[in-house]
């Protein structure tokens, strides 16, 4: 075991320069809600914050791994959506067969990322087209599914979990989130399968030189990545008590979004975890901020545009080609 | 010691081909040739100017989407914000267009011009600022959605219905999407492709890093894909204007990733460096002919969701095959090479 627990954080702590960064930009999103409306850097306000960031955290997750990997994952989305349609329909209000639901909802969404992995590390699709043609064929089959009409509503009990807060304070999801996101860093920084991450994303060629079964990763991490939307997908259901056809479309790009802002390279081998929560952070901040100075729609899109440019002009930019 | 490659390796016509660089323009048309006649065999008015200007005028917003997203994928990059610009231009167009042959001239013109200045500014955030492509254009997406939807909140405006029927219909016997498409590929494309700047796109696709130390002013040539992006965007949105008459702030939305199955299918490398307009053009087509495939088969809707994300992953499926095949010719050639090197 202590082979593959590597016992130090040292590839944990070499970002911490970057990551930095994200956590001061979202300390200063609250302050500036703050300053604008009293009220807003709350702690209830903030845990309400979390609340919403922990589903797009789930979502985030997956796809920082797979973007750390040198890929992306654009299916998460119509897997959001699929997991909501097909999770609301077949519980139809009942608690009856809810963890069987959730066990087939969970179970697609590993079926769908290994069908993506292997097309993107077997036969060599490239991982945008590959993900790109899943989600249309999974949208179709979401819309297969449910005729163009989703019916059913989320279990009570689902929804309590999706709702409710633990003594009334802190969020069960978010305990979700936390719980998972600590299993996701721990593995990330200290066990083997980290280290073969960080190989392929910096050069998947000399990781396969190295002994590193390529493809096999890469197969886990589509597949971590398709089944953690399909929980977001189950958990966004309970939350919202019904499910629609466009649920999933909002986390296709603020996924990939929340990645970069929190410091990864999009180009893979650059990047960590605990850099994406704050990315996730920020893009809520940003949507719910924006509302409370009525700004519409128009405006909110081309806000938060402007301030995901300047963030990434502070530290994501790339090196010269000289050095 | 000799490199005559042709002299000690025959190769056959089928890898001859395989060979190619070509291989997946090929095929992509070999598909397209496929389709055209399983189409004129189901619907009987298909070999007409009528059905092939349809045809080509259902295409023709996607093409120049597709034409925008080839350039810039051809240096390495990706754009995601073609959609959406595609959607400002269009709102834009409705906005202030008006009956007058001035007001029309002048509107394509400013369209453009904003067209140009979109691919300045994505161009710039790339080059100057040294901002991946695909983050770059992804929050300019947002910006310029945003943008559209703050000009026109619902869809309205007006254009000239006579741009309908210039747009969409036939010169005695040339359909008029196939002049504009003619005339773009001549105009545009060839010139700028055997241009020095069109053929050191294909060098930074291949190897930035080496096309910078052999003299290539890299900076210089990215920025001029990312603007042949911003025209293209432009004519698509002016397109999409025309044939609908209206202005819609989410209309372009589809035509952002659509743009990158058609781009693939056509052959051009998401890696960059290979593919051109030709290929991307093919592709556009297969798409859109197979979709009218479909509709005749009566196929539902949420079907063709699944054929069109099925036909892109078995395309590029095929692609990677003979990628495949390729490596493993270019492996034996080399061997050859290598034997030859030692013996002498």
């Amino acid at each position: 075991m202590r082979n593959f627990f590597p016992p130090n954080w040292k590839s944990l702590k070499s970002h911490f320069p970057i990551i930095v960064w994200p956590y001061l930009a979202s300390l200063l999103l609250i302050l500036l809600g703050g300053f604008i409306a009293p009220g807003f850097e709350s702690p209830d306000h903030l845990l309400l914050i979390l609340n919403l960031a922990s589903f797009l955290g789930l979502v985030a997750a997956g796809q920082s791994l797979v973007i750390l990997s040198g890929g992306i994952d654009l299916s998460v989305s119509s897997v959001i959506t699929l997991a909501g349609v097909v999770s609301a329909t077949l519980m139809n209000g009942s608690n009856k067969n809810m963890l069987q639901v959730i066990l087939i909802v969970l179970i697609l969404g590993m079926v769908i990322g290994f069908i993506n992995g292997i097309g993107v590390a077997f036969i060599k699709i490239h991982p945008m087209v590959m993900t790109l043609g899943m989600t249309s064929i999974v949208q179709g089959g979401a819309l297969l599914f449910t005729n163009g009409a989703p019916k059913g509503s989320a279990a009570p009990l689902l929804s309590h979990i999706a709702t409710g807060r633990l003594f009334g304070i802190v969020p069960y999801i978010l305990l979700i989130w936390i719980s998972i996101a600590i299993i996701i860093i721990l593995f990330m920084h200290r066990s083997i399968w980290g280290r073969w991450l960080y190989a392929i994303g910096n050069s998947p060629k000399a990781a396969f030189y190295s002994g590193i079964k390529v493809n096999w990763v890469l197969v886990s991490l589509y597949l971590i990545s398709s089944t953690l939307a399909a929980l977001a997908g189950v958990l966004l259901t309970g939350y919202t008590r019904t499910s629609y056809l466009n649920i999933g479309d909002p986390y296709q790009l603020s996924s990939i979004a929340a990645v970069v802002i929190g410091g990864s390279s999009i180009l893979g081998g650059e990047g960590t975890y605990l850099g994406t929560i704050a990315g996730c952070i920020i893009m809520v901040l940003l949507q719910s901020i924006l509302p409370i100075i009525s700004v519409p729609e128009a405006g909110r899109r081309i806000i938060s545009g402007t301030l995901i440019l300047l963030l990434l002009l502070l530290y994501g930019r790339g090196r010269k080609i000289r050095s | 010691m000799s490199f005559n490659i042709q002299k000690n390796t025959r190769y056959n016509i089928v890898e001859t081909i395989s060979l190619s660089h070509s291989w997946p323009v090929i095929i992509i048309y070999g598909v397209l040739i496929v389709m055209l006649f399983i189409l004129s065999t189901i619907n009987p008015t298909f070999p007409s100017v009528f059905s092939v200007t349809n045809l080509l005028s259902t295409a023709l917003p996607l093409i120049f989407a597709a034409l925008a997203q080839t350039s810039v994928v051809l240096v390495k990059g990706i754009d995601l914000s073609i959609g959406p610009a595609m959607s400002l231009i269009m709102v834009i167009a409705a906005k202030i267009m008006k009956d007058s042959p001035v007001s029309i001239g002048l509107t394509i013109c400013i369209c453009i011009l904003i067209g140009l200045l979109i691919g300045l500014l994505n161009g710039l955030m790339v080059v100057v600022a040294r901002l991946q492509p695909i983050i770059v254009t992804l929050a300019s997406s947002s910006i310029l959605a945003g943008l559209a939807l703050y000009i026109m909140p619902q869809p309205g405006g007006y254009i000239p219905a006579i741009m309908n029927t210039i747009a969409t219909g036939a010169l005695v016997f040339f359909p008029v999407p196939l002049i504009i498409l003619i005339g773009v590929l001549l105009l545009i494309w060839l010139p700028l492709h055997s241009s020095r700047i069109g053929q050191s796109w294909f060098a930074i696709g291949g190897n930035e890093a080496g096309a910078y130390y052999s003299g290539i002013n890299t900076a210089k040539a990215k920025l001029s894909a990312f603007l042949v992006a911003g025209l293209f965007a432009s004519l698509g949105g002016l397109t999409l204007a025309f044939q609908t008459l209206t202005g819609d702030p989410m209309i372009g939305d589809p035509f952002t990733l659509n743009s990158i199955a058609a781009v693939v299918l056509g052959g051009t490398s998401l890696a960059g460096g290979r593919g051109g307009a030709i290929g991307t053009i093919g592709g556009v087509l297969v798409l859109t002919i197979a979709v009218d495939i479909l509709f005749f088969f009566q196929v539902s809707a949420y079907y063709q969701y699944v054929f069109s994300g099925a036909i892109v992953i078995f395309a590029l499926a095929l692609v990677a095959f003979s990628e495949f095949i390729r490596s493993k010719h270019f492996k034996q050639l080399q061997g050859q090479l290598k034997r030859k090197g030692d013996n002498s």
